[in-house]
């Protein structure tokens, strides 16, 4: 339903987005890079909102930017908060549903904001609502004209857990009638949970494709940085390198820093080590679980 | 499934989209004590043009001079570059032009019901502070009737034109305002001053021609037939729209 081939989108000095290729077809399918990866950019260009600087996209079958009704069977949340504040959540959504030349766009509005579980009658104007309500509209708008793509810039942000649950609910829903719905995040906890397909982009290139158990092996592949606390750490150090757990140890003069090619073997280990070693063990944290570093050993073993 | 917004449709939908938008307190305070203070300054101008026992003729000279002066030199660009300029300007700024940029919607409609909205918003704070002011500054004497006719003429078709240059100048450049005083005072207001080519390349030569010839008062320049004058300020406008919805096409939305 989506093919993008070998986009890329240069500003000025900038390469946003670097030789990216991929297909997307119909179900969830999530966009995860942190911050300034190209998310935003990349959908962008495939909304049409601005053109590759190189390569082709196609969303069904068709140039958003050039063909005005393949532009009404696309949906987008985009990042930006903006909306047209002086009006109310219906009114807004009311007048995408006729921009989108719904027949019935009231009635359209009211259903997509009862999906987004907002209040069709209030009628306080959408300056004065939370950033998660903001976004519920947002998507209301987005879903009001039933489109074939959903393309949805981090939807979840500012969302209490219950409506992150709701929503992401809403889009497999939405993927199992046989939509397209590609939405990013930067947030690894949402990505297992949007599940299917995921797509990671760091630094403007595709740096990993498959589903949410394959890219968490090839995650799980890479050494890990675990600081370990005990009493006597150069007694448990040698003991970590001796069971062979340990790939590289650093002593401190109450804690240990063991880097480890198999992070589960050695939470299984670390208790029973310790209590067999009758050392006092008093915290174990992981040095290297942010995102940024999956994302830089993704793009490096790349 | 192939579906679009039929043209008309489309214009009004943005219109009543954003003629909400543009008109904010803010504005209507500032632009509206600017419009009153030009009808104080007529109405004085008048009281005293009345006790120095003025003859009628010079009296509407005057009154054309000061419509044309305060109103279609100050007022009629300022207002409708606030407006114009933010019309798409500002949707283009904080992000909400995407929601009329990706629909199916051709975007001549859209650069029209965008320029309404301004003309709109723009039209009462123009054509009644010029109107009011001018026939005030007359005196009130036989013959401003014609003259309040001429201002509202050319006020009104002022206001459009600008409007129209300035919606292309609010997709053209970042803080349009500033561009836009630029061109205001350093070209309109100095244009008309240098020679006849360079006051035919300024929009105030054409307004006051039509404050002139339907006012029916000469006050002392060389004045465009009313048919030049309404066919430039037409073209002026219709060019302007067509140029912002190429544009509009065009842009990188945000």
């Amino acid at each position: 339903m989506v093919h993008v081939s070998g986009v890329s989108k240069v500003f000025g000095d900038v390469v946003a987005v670097s030789d990216v290729t991929f297909s997307v077809r119909a179900g969830v399918t999530a966009l995860l890079g942190p911050n300034g990866a190209g998310k935003s950019t990349l959908f962008r260009v495939m909304c049409g909102l601005t053109p590759p600087t190189k390569g082709t996209v196609r969303v069904l079958g068709c140039d958003a930017r050039r063909d005005r009704d393949a532009r009404g069977r696309i949906g987008l949340v985009p990042q930006q908060d903006g909306l047209f504040d002086r009006l109310s959540a219906l009114g807004f959504v009311t007048v995408a549903a006729a921009t989108e030349a719904v027949g019935e766009p009231e009635r359209a509005a009211r259903r997509a904001l009862g999906v987004v579980d907002l209040d069709a009658d209030d009628s306080r104007p959408v300056a004065g609502f939370s950033k998660g309500m903001r976004q519920r509209v947002k998507l209301a708008a987005a879903l009001v004209h039933d489109p074939e793509v959903l393309i949805l810039d981090e939807p979840l942000t500012g969302l209490d857990p219950v409506q992150r649950r709701r929503m992401i609910e809403l889009f497999h829903g939405l993927g199992d009638e046989g939509r397209c719905v590609l939405v990013s995040s930067h947030v690894l906890e949402e990505v297992a949970r949007l599940g299917s397909r995921i797509l990671v982009i760091a630094q403007g290139r595709l740096a990993a494709t498959g589903d949410y158990r394959e890219l968490r092996e090839l995650m799980d592949d890479r050494p890990h940085r675990i600081r370990i606390a005990v009493d006597r750490p150069r007694q448990f150090a040698a003991a970590l390198v001796e069971s062979g757990t340990a790939v590289g140890v650093s002593v401190g003069r109450d804690s240990l820093v063991v880097d480890t090619l198999d992070v589960d073997r050695l939470g299984r280990e670390v208790a029973p080590l310790a209590q067999r070693l009758e050392v006092r063990l008093s915290r174990v944290a992981p040095l290297d679980e942010d995102l940024e570093s999956v994302f830089r050993y993704l793009v490096e073993k790349r | 499934m192939s579906r679009h917004v039929p043209r008309l449709r489309a214009a009004v939908l943005t219109y009543r989209v954003l003629v909400r938008q543009v008109l904010t307190p803010g504005r209507l305070a500032a632009l509206g004590a600017l419009g009153a203070l030009m009808i104080l300054v007529g109405w004085l101008v008048g009281v005293a043009a009345g006790d120095r026992e003025s003859d009628a003729a010079q009296m509407l000279r005057d009154g054309a001079s000061y419509a044309d002066g305060f109103g279609l030199i100050i007022i009629v660009p300022i207002v409708a570059l606030v407006f114009g300029s933010s019309v798409l300007g500002e949707t283009r700024e904080d992000g909400t032009l995407v929601y009329l940029w990706l629909r199916p919607m051709n975007r001549g409609p859209v650069v029209a019901g965008a320029a309404a909205a301004a003309a709109t918003a723009a039209l009462p704070l123009t054509v009644v502070p010029t109107v009011l002011g001018g026939w005030l500054a007359a005196g009130r004497v036989a013959g401003s009737a014609d003259l309040a006719w001429g201002a509202a003429a050319a006020a009104g078709l002022g206001t459009a034109a600008y409007s129209s240059l300035f919606v292309l100048v609010g997709l053209l450049v970042r803080k349009p305002i500033m561009w836009g005083i630029g061109y205001v005072l350093l070209w309109e207001g100095l244009a008309v001053g240098l020679g006849d080519f360079a006051a035919r390349l300024s929009l105030r030569g054409y307004t006051r021609s039509v404050l002139s010839q339907i006012g029916g008062i000469d006050y002392g320049f060389d004045a465009h037939t009313t048919a030049t004058a309404l066919i430039v300020l037409a073209a002026v406008t219709v060019v302007g729209l067509a140029l912002a919805a190429v544009r509009l096409n065009r842009l990188d939305v945000a």
